[in-house]
């Protein structure tokens, strides 16, 4: 079924990054009209290799070959005008255009400098025709969904003539019946001889659509496989690297003494978390694992008080609370070290000393408002020496810092809140090797000292380094408990939805 | 000189290059026409400040906190009016102190409109420009009101020694309010807002609260700014205040107030209110078109943001 002309070549492709390896020697070949999935854990290599093939990133040393002819873009424009077009995971369209428009975006017909609207909305009637889209022109992509925006893109591509699209984890935000339609899309390019890279953790898909199957970890080709002759299992075992020994089903539950001090019971909230209940101990590492998509950022929000819940309830200390602001979170000792750093954790325009005080500025100010900056600093150096923090003065903006010491600084304003329970989401996120040590061993000093850690991450060796214990959520529910001698590829197996019917303990309907 | 100091006399100069420039332009100034360094235009030059400089003050407040405030001139107007036209049912300390609640009340509506509604600040501000211009004519008749107190008069006019009272309320003022900003929560909320919104949401900051206070701050000196004006003249026209807010918004943003929000200071405010003042009273001294005049200013205020905004896009 495969044909034999190859499109794409990448041959012993590496990339460096300072301080790691991000692809060793990498092969992958993607034969014409072929739907070659592209599957690694996180970290596994699977971004840098998408992104050297598209013009992001320049690989160190290597060839790729499309078309027969080696390519080296300099950007994603460049590699988009030559044939090969990304589909990201953040949509990059323009919402306010319609959807004709976004298809045409710079490639619009014009017939001595105007717009040629006939032709182009009859090109788009013909690229409809041909492939099966049913989208209206005129309607504006802000008011498509998820999966008609991916669609928009997909056309935009076409009309690019795209020999290879690269997809990556499309169906994340996706409802079932949607990945069913953006299938077909997927089989209809594939008979015009299109050729789909398609990344993603969810392995029921990769059986579904993909040909052959390429496994990345650490860095490294693992191995090519054919889908048809092959079985779940085993592309598991490639990503984990470790044999399966036997089909152990059970998870393995921790037993707590104890009242909870943190207790999520029932909660709900459209679309992403479906029903989640877990408990928290004091001075436990609690560690939430899953895909994207899983639920794990939208509990953390609901739990400081970003969004809301529609069902469910929160008990602190036995206590049923209401957490309708960040401000009633911080009253209720909850902290919340944000996903996204630089957007949502920091003033970067501040000075440290700024950030670092000012989620407790009212400790450091009399009561009519007069801060205290003696006070101010004082709070600032200590907390800067316990937790390594490197800046040059505390006058120094925030913005300068690394993306470690950055992260530090968020931790220090959050600190010095004094909370009973510290949730942080994809703390190592872009950070380097060595800052990820410190902010382990932070975290586990701080649970020494008696503070309750969720630690939200998508990638699960971290949680074994981290945790006491491991949620893993999978659309939207509590697939599985595990403890950090747990082997690592069942809890990977949790949360891409490979543990056997029998083996489930959540709390599914 | 080794490569710290150099650095460490680099920063010092870019924090104070709108002090520089107001230097530099003092000498070149006093070069060409004798008499400006003399007390009495010195004074002048301060006193005329005053007006535009107090309105400046809450401008400064309202950008640094990431909004625009363009209704303050119409404002002023309102306040001038009604401080002379009170006068004519209560004291004049009352008249004063119901104006300074009218400014108050301005900004809680255009804080709330902004905040709350989320009308985008400028478009708010220009909607509240235009509602408290028409009040201004209704209070008026479209006429304009006098009043005649020795009292009242002296905010404007009198002088506590050689310094005239207007002079004095306005340092008082930025004292306090760059007191305010540097020493306080609220202005360090204001900051935290203006630099990243959601970043400070999620510090538990009251957001929509803070913002409002900027405004209210910028309805309060508009309020004593146009105190300070009726009592200067006694008397006030329908059309007082117009371009103000723009000439408030000018000092600001000529005094490196972040036009993005998040930085500011409020005495580098009064230095581009006085800069501005500065380049009006030379052009006077020496004789040049009132046309020309207002080509240059326009160059002055896009050259000081131009500089701020290119060199800051070009360090990213």
């Amino acid at each position: 079924m495969i044909s034999l002309k190859t499109l794409l070549k990448v041959e012993k492709v590496s990339k460096n990054f300072p301080g790691v390896q991000a692809l060793k020697e990498v092969d992958l070949e993607i034969a014409l009209g072929e739907v070659h999935a592209l599957l690694g854990e996180n970290g596994s290599g699977k971004s840098t290799l998408i992104k050297c093939i598209a013009g992001v990133y320049k690989r160190d040393s290597g060839r790729i070959m499309f078309q027969g002819k080696e390519i080296s873009f300099s950007s994603p424009i460049e590699a988009f005008c030559n044939g090969i077009s990304v589909i990201y995971q953040e949509r990059s369209l323009i919402p306010k255009l319609s959807v004709v428009e976004n298809v045409f975006l710079g490639a619009e017909f014009t017939k001595f400098g105007v717009l040629n609207n006939k032709s182009i909305v009859r090109k788009y009637r013909e690229l409809c025709e041909l492939y099966g889209f049913s989208l209206p022109p005129d309607e504006k992509v802000m008011n498509l969904g998820v999966a008609e925006q991916k669609i928009v893109e997909i056309m935009k591509a076409l009309v690019r003539k795209s020999q290879l699209v690269i997809m990556d984890e499309p169906t994340a935000a996706l409802s079932e019946n949607e990945v069913e339609h953006l299938f077909k899309i997927i089989r209809e390019l594939k008979s015009k001889n299109i050729s789909v890279l398609y990344i993603t953790h969810i392995l029921e898909e990769v059986f579904q659509i993909a040909d052959r199957i390429t496994v990345l970890r650490d860095g490294k080709k693992i191995g090519t496989l054919n889908a048809k002759n092959t079985t779940k299992e085993r592309v598991i075992d490639m990503m984990v690297g470790k044999v399966l020994q036997e089909s152990a089903t059970f998870s393995h539950y921790v037993k707590r003494e104890g009242k909870p001090i943190l207790a999520v019971e029932n909660l709900k909230a459209f679309p992403r978390v479906k029903n989640i209940s877990f408990n928290l101990y004091k001075g436990e590492v609690l560690g939430i694992t899953g895909l994207t998509g899983s639920g794990k950022t939208e509990v953390a929000r609901i739990l400081f008080g970003v969004e809301k819940s529609e069902a469910g309830s929160i008990y602190i200390e036995g206590k049923h609370v209401m957490i309708k602001s960040p401000n009633d979170a911080i009253r209720n000792g909850i902290a919340l070290v944000p996903e996204d750093r630089k957007n949502d954790g920091l003033v970067l325009l501040l000075e440290v000393y700024k950030n670092i005080t000012l989620a407790s500025l009212k400790r450091f100010s009399n009561k009519v408002g007069v801060l205290n900056s003696k006070e101010e600093f004082e709070g600032t150096r200590f907390y800067a020496k316990r937790l390594g923090i490197k800046f040059s003065s505390e006058y120094q903006k925030t913005m300068f810092l690394s993306g470690g010491n950055q992260q530090k600084v968020v931790l220090a304003k959050w600190l010095l809140t004094k909370p009973d329970i510290l949730i942080m989401d994809e703390p190592t996120q872009g950070i380097d090797v060595k800052a990820k040590g410190e902010i382990y061993s932070i975290v586990k000093q701080l649970a020494e000292k008696g503070v309750s850690v969720i630690f939200i991450s998508s990638d699960i060796p971290e949680m074994f380094r981290v945790a006491d214990r491991i949620l893993v959520f999978r659309e939207g529910f509590v697939e599985g408990e595990f403890t950090p001698t747990s082997p690592e590829y069942m809890v990977l197996r949790a949360a891409i939805g490979g543990l056997e019917e029998t083996g489930k303990f959540g709390n599914k309907e | 000189m080794n490569k710290g100091q150099k650095s460490r006399i680099y920063m010092i100069l870019g924090k104070n290059k709108i002090l520089l420039a107001f230097l530099a332009l003092v000498v070149v100034i006093s070069f060409l026409t004798p008499n400006f360094l003399s007390w009495q235009n010195i004074i002048n030059v301060i006193r005329q400040s005053s007006i535009v400089g107090i309105i400046a003050i809450g401008s400064t407040f309202v950008i640094i906190g990431g909004g625009f405030d363009i209704s303050v001139g119409s404002l002023m107007a309102l306040s001038a009016a009604m401080a002379v036209g009170l006068q004519s049912y209560v004291h004049w300390s009352l008249a004063v102190v119901a104006v300074i609640g009218v400014g108050a009340l301005f900004g809680v509506i255009n804080g709330v409109l902004t905040a709350k509604i989320h009308i985008p600040a400028i478009i708010a501000t220009l909607g509240t420009m235009t509602i408290i211009r028409g009040l201004v004519y209704m209070y008026t008749g479209g006429y304009p009101l006098y009043v005649d107190n020795q009292e009242f008069a002296f905010i404007g006019n009198g002088r506590i020694g050689a310094i005239p009272f207007p002079i004095i309320l306005l340092f008082v003022l930025v004292a306090i309010c760059q007191f305010f900003l540097v020493k306080t929560r609220f202005g360090r909320y204001t900051c935290a807002i203006g630099g990243n919104k959601e970043a400070s949401r999620l510090s538990g900051i009251k957001v929509d609260y803070y913002i409002i206070l900027t405004f209210v701050v910028g309805g309060i000196t508009a309020a004593v700014s146009g105190i300070v004006y009726a009592s200067r003249l006694l008397s006030v026209t329908p059309l007082a205040g117009q371009g103000y807010e723009l000439d408030a918004i000018a000092s600001a943003v000529i005094g490196g107030t972040s036009v993005s929000g998040g930085e500011g200071s409020v005495v580098r405010t009064l230095i581009g209110a006085l800069l501005l003042t500065i380049i009006t009273n030379a052009f006077n001294l020496l004789g040049v078109h009132l046309y020309i005049q207002y080509v240059f200013k326009g160059i002055v205020i896009l050259s000081a943001v131009g500089f701020d905004t290119f060199t800051k896009a070009k360090s990213k």
